[in-house]
């Protein structure tokens, strides 16, 4: 695909709590490019999470505009963006959030099943994949209380990628693990990347904003300093 | 998400909480069982009142004398209806368009050194078709679905005529086994037989029957006793003149109230019985229809139906809202689960779905239930209400639709609150 995977072009969030009007995000215009590793740091309320929220299509703005590969998606409905989250969009979460009634495979084919005309087997056969690249192919018929925190956040991966996502959206992947755990993760996402994946990680951690190409740094709702890096910590 | 992985996604959800859901279908249980059982006892009292009543076809109106019990004795309340009641009733009234009467009453019948104890049948001639047609009894081996005629029914000679009625002929019709007794392999046709002691040409004798409801076949042997013209019966064999029983036959059956006003406003006048002060008359006679015989054993299983009908609506309404609870809890305990669903691309109809098949899916799983429960309580219902209850096949589709109704009225709500449900919040729900 040619031109940038996500661009925005002054995008704005703002709440009404009571009375009070919160600004959350003050028109950020932001050009991620395809294959890019971004990472998106930023104090505790800075908007970092808003702004995840808008690009992965979980939320509206209230102004401004969001081009996901080349489509206006700012002013989609509701069963539209359900419809680009499922195919178009990967996330990793922080508390993994994985279904705990379903084993590691049936979590992964989630968003298969959500998709029109994929069939059950089919999800299945391209769940055990995903699981395969992640490597817990044989913990497939395991339930999440059953793995560790690093299978759980394998899993969710997996989950992200079972759909080619055009962009893989990681919100703090590494806050719920060890030490050892959390590099053994970003390891994984620096060799997907390196796949051609697009990624964007969303932390407040230093040493994982470290693992990016790109640090874009946010404050009050807009993003005040960027820095690239030539050098990936390995 | 496809239908098939929907029902197993509401399957698992329902599986979760096995125990409280369960629980929660007790009241859609009860609730079909007693739509079952109310069915069970409308249906019965119909089969009650066609088994029992066959012979009463529909254009017929009964029409017989009124008793009281008097100091432990049965007593006439006014005049008898007689024979020539009858006679006038058929040409006067203009809503009947025949009449039949009959008595009965026992008798000595002789032939040679024969002599039998039986039960005569005063009739008139048209009340072989009726015999026929009421489909009580019908020759021996008869095969099953072929018509009927009145011919069928005899088997040596033939029935008296309307002229013999009429004329008061001395002639008679001996049942098979009864021809059989006396004439122990003669030919009865045209012998003469006493009926105490008076004379009386067998001119037909009936074919062997046999009950067409196998419960009944013991209960009296319709190959015994005799028939006679009903005007002969009176004139010979009764020292005062006989109440008979009289059937109209009215011209149009969905008339039959206007039927039986003009029948009474008829007899009124003839047994001397006129309005009180209160425009009310004290009739000597009853009537009564098909109709009103149905109306009276549904009358009887009303009230118990009534009550069923009262519980039914209570336990299902009970049962949706056990439902409708249990949902609610079920989508606040996931609401973290339907952020990831929506958030993976899930569409809120995809949510909707999920928590209504839930929904209908513990409806159904106490509707199974509730028939099983209606089925095996319907032989205690009918020990109660005097045997009568019969399982109304159509009530199973009913009581299973009513119960998946309810699982869907009770679970919208719960379902539609959940596919509402913002994704963001619902992954931050703790």
């Amino acid at each position: 695909m040619n031109g940038p995977v996500i661009l925005t072009e002054g995008l704005a969030r703002t709440y009404t709590l009571g009375n009070t009007r919160v600004y959350a995000l003050r028109g950020v215009s932001l050009r991620i490019e395809a294959g890019e590793f971004v990472a998106l740091t930023g104090a505790s309320g800075s908007g970092k999470s808003t702004l995840m929220h808008l690009l992965g299509c979980l939320d509206v703005p209230s102004a401004g505009r969001y081009f996901l590969e080349g489509r206006d998606v700012s002013t989609l409905t509701v069963q539209q963006r359900a419809m680009l989250r499922g195919r178009r969009l990967g996330f990793v979460f922080q508390n993994f959030f994985l279904v705990p009634s379903l084993n590691a495979v049936d979590n992964v084919a989630l968003p298969l099943l959500y998709q029109p005309g994929t069939r059950p087997h089919e999800a299945h056969d391209r769940a055990m994949a995903a699981l395969e690249q992640v490597g817990l192919a044989e913990r497939a018929a395991h339930r999440p209380m059953e793995l560790s925190g690093g299978e759980c956040q394998r899993v969710t991966i997996a989950r992200a990628l079972v759909n080619n996502p055009a962009v893989l959206l990681a919100d703090e992947p590494t806050g719920n693990l060890d030490s050892t755990t959390g590099e053994e993760l970003m390891a994984m996402l620096i060799r997907l990347w390196q796949d051609g994946l697009t990624i964007l990680v969303v932390t407040h951690d230093p040493i994982v904003a470290a693992y990016a190409r790109r640090k874009l740094v946010m404050k009050d709702g807009q993003i005040i300093h960027e820095e690239r890096s030539h050098e990936l910590l390995q | 998400m496809s239908f098939s992985n929907s029902l197993l996604t509401a399957f698992r959800g329902m599986s979760a909480n096995k125990l409280r859901a369960g629980l929660t279908t007790l009241g859609i249980v009860i609730g079909v069982a007693s739509v079952i059982v109310m069915l069970a006892l409308g249906n019965g009292a119909r089969a009650a009142v066609d088994s029992n009543f066959r012979f009463l076809g529909a254009d017929e109106v009964q029409i017989f004398e009124r008793k009281t019990f008097d100091n432990g004795q049965v007593k006439s309340v006014g005049k008898i209806l007689s024979y020539e009641d009858g006679l006038q009733m058929a040409s006067e009234v203009e809503q009947v368009k025949g009449v039949e009467m009959s008595v009965s009453n026992s008798a000595k019948l002789r032939h040679g050194r024969n002599t039998l104890d039986l039960t005569f049948n005063g009739v008139t001639a048209e009340s072989i078709d009726t015999i026929v047609a009421s489909g009580q009894v019908q020759p021996v081996n008869w095969p099953e679905g072929k018509p009927l005629t009145a011919k069928d029914f005899i088997s040596r000679g033939r029935f008296f005529t309307p002229s013999e009625v009429l004329e008061g002929a001395e002639v008679c019709v001996l049942g098979y086994d009864t021809a059989d007794d006396l004439f122990q392999g003669e030919d009865p046709i045209g012998q003469t037989v006493w009926v105490n002691r008076k004379p009386c040409q067998v001119v037909g004798v009936v074919a062997e029957l046999e009950t067409t409801d196998p419960e009944r076949r013991y209960d009296t042997n319709p190959n015994e006793g005799f028939y006679l013209p009903i005007s002969t019966a009176i004139q010979k064999l009764y020292d005062e003149e006989p109440s008979v029983n009289i059937t109209a036959h009215v011209k149009d059956e969905n008339k039959m109230d206007e039927a039986k006003s003009a029948i009474a406003s008829f007899l009124r006048p003839r047994h001397s019985i006129e309005a009180d002060s209160e425009g009310k008359y004290k009739d000597d006679f009853d009537m009564t229809t098909r109709k009103d015989i149905l109306g009276q054993q549904q009358k009887a299983a009303q009230t118990f139906s009534l009550l069923l009908a009262a519980m039914a609506v209570v336990s299902l309404a009970v049962g949706g809202i056990g439902i409708m609870n249990v949902m609610l809890v079920s989508v606040t305990e996931r609401t973290r689960e339907i952020g990831i669903r929506l958030a993976v691309g899930a569409q809120p109809r995809d949510i909707i779905i999920q928590f209504l098949l839930e929904a209908v899916l513990i409806s159904a799983a106490g509707g199974l239930f509730g028939l099983a429960v209606g089925v095996l309580i319907i032989p205690v219902a009918a020990s109660l209400n005097q045997g009568v209850a019969l399982l109304a096949p159509d009530s199973l589709p009913l009581a299973l639709g009513v119960a998946l109704l309810t699982g869907v009225i009770f679970g919208i709500y719960p379902a539609a609150r959940a596919a509402r449900l913002n994704p963001i919040e619902a992954l931050r729900y703790e």
